[in-house]
């Protein structure tokens, strides 16, 4: 039961980070400074949140540590770009 | 020998359980693909001014309109259209055109109460307030409302008259629209002549635009980046359920994360607005 309920947390706290993003674009639309500010934010959080993850859970690899920040810039450069 | 797309889009044996398309390397990929098509746009637009471009439909007189029922709601007397200050807007659009500039001062260091005073009206307290890519006028003075500056100049109490101008051309070769709205105090027998610079920020405001000549290189931006997230939705949805469903153990990051940040991504770009007011 344990297991889950840790999942759950993580989860929690990932989704709680991304609507905090969400909320803050919609905020900062006036300012493209802060939205830049926020997305760059936002995803180092989220290579952060996963390297935490799976430290807590004893599978950090070099591998998994490489796909989120390839994810994380990916999100970036999407947004970014239209910034 | 498994199908392609199957090993592009599902955890497959043959891709070690995890589709090729969110390998970190199809990633880093997919990142330069992204960055190609995006060069291409803004390439084409600095070569072919105008084949990608909007222009939109704002009425002078629903700004004014909707300017009044702001100052109204603020306990302050509405501002009377005046012909020479929209000259002077008029006058002001154009030459942000012609010198391909946006800015309240110009280039050469011509300020808006040169325009003012060209157009014959003597104030004895003048504002400006620009706005840029909206597409209709509710819009814009939204985004004006939601800026403290440019909410101090269209609620200012000393101003009796207004002048608005809306006129399409091409900044940087796209095509725009820019709002050029400036408010006025006729300068009385005993006052001297001063002016109320206000210094405002280049703030991004709400904006949602809609095409009605050629293609928004915004719109398309937009879209382009909504592809890309769609696509990689669409892979990581699929790997999820595989892996659910078959029970597959690898190393690999979370499925579910990743979906919940690209969903995050996704809402991201679909609220950030266009539009700019100066």
């Amino acid at each position: 039961m344990k297991r889950p309920l840790k999942h759950l947390l993580d989860y929690l706290i990932l989704c709680f980070l991304m609507s905090v993003s969400v909320v803050l674009t919609l905020l900062f639309n006036g300012n493209r400074h802060f939205q830049i500010i926020t997305i760059v934010n936002t995803s180092f959080f989220y290579f952060l949140w996963g390297v935490l993850h799976h430290r807590k859970e004893k599978t950090l690899e070099p591998k998994i540590i490489t796909e989120y920040l390839v994810m994380a810039i990916l999100g970036t450069v999407l947004v970014i770009s239209l910034l | 020998m498994a199908h392609p797309a199957h090993t592009l889009f599902l955890p497959h044996p043959h891709n070690n359980h995890k589709a090729v398309l969110l390998w970190p390397r199809s990633i880093v990929i997919l990142i330069g693909l992204f960055i190609m098509g995006r060069s291409i746009v803004d390439i084409t637009i600095g070569l072919l001014p105008g084949v990608l471009g909007y222009a939109s439909q704002i009425d002078p007189g629903k700004v004014i309109e909707l300017t009044n029922a702001e100052r109204q709601n603020a306990g302050l007397g509405t501002v009377t259209y005046n012909s020479a200050l929209s000259q002077a807007a008029s006058a002001k659009a154009t030459d942000m055109f012609v010198n391909n500039y946006w800015a309240h001062v110009s280039p050469q260091g011509t300020d808006p109460w040169s325009f003012v005073t060209s157009s014959g009206y003597q104030y004895q307290h003048a504002g400006e307030n620009l706005a840029r890519d909206f597409s209709n006028s509710r819009d814009i003075v939204t985004a004006w409302m939601a800026s403290p500056t440019h909410k101090k100049n269209l609620l200012d109490p000393r101003y009796k008259d207004i002048g608005v101008a809306v006129l399409d051309g091409y900044l940087n070769g796209v095509e725009t629209t820019l709002v050029v709205q400036m408010f006025g105090t006729p300068q009385t027998s005993v006052a001297s002549i001063t002016s109320d610079r206000i210094d405002a920020i280049p703030v991004m405001a709400s904006e949602k635009i809609i095409p009605s000549s050629g293609l928004s290189p915004l719109d398309l931006s937009r879209s382009w980046s909504l592809a890309f997230v769609i696509l990689v939705l669409f892979a990581l949805s699929l790997d999820w359920v595989f892996v659910l469903r078959y029970n597959i153990i690898r190393i690999s990051g979370k499925s579910w994360a990743h979906l919940t940040y690209f969903i995050a991504i996704a809402v991201i770009i679909t609220i950030i607005k266009q539009g700019i007011i100066l």
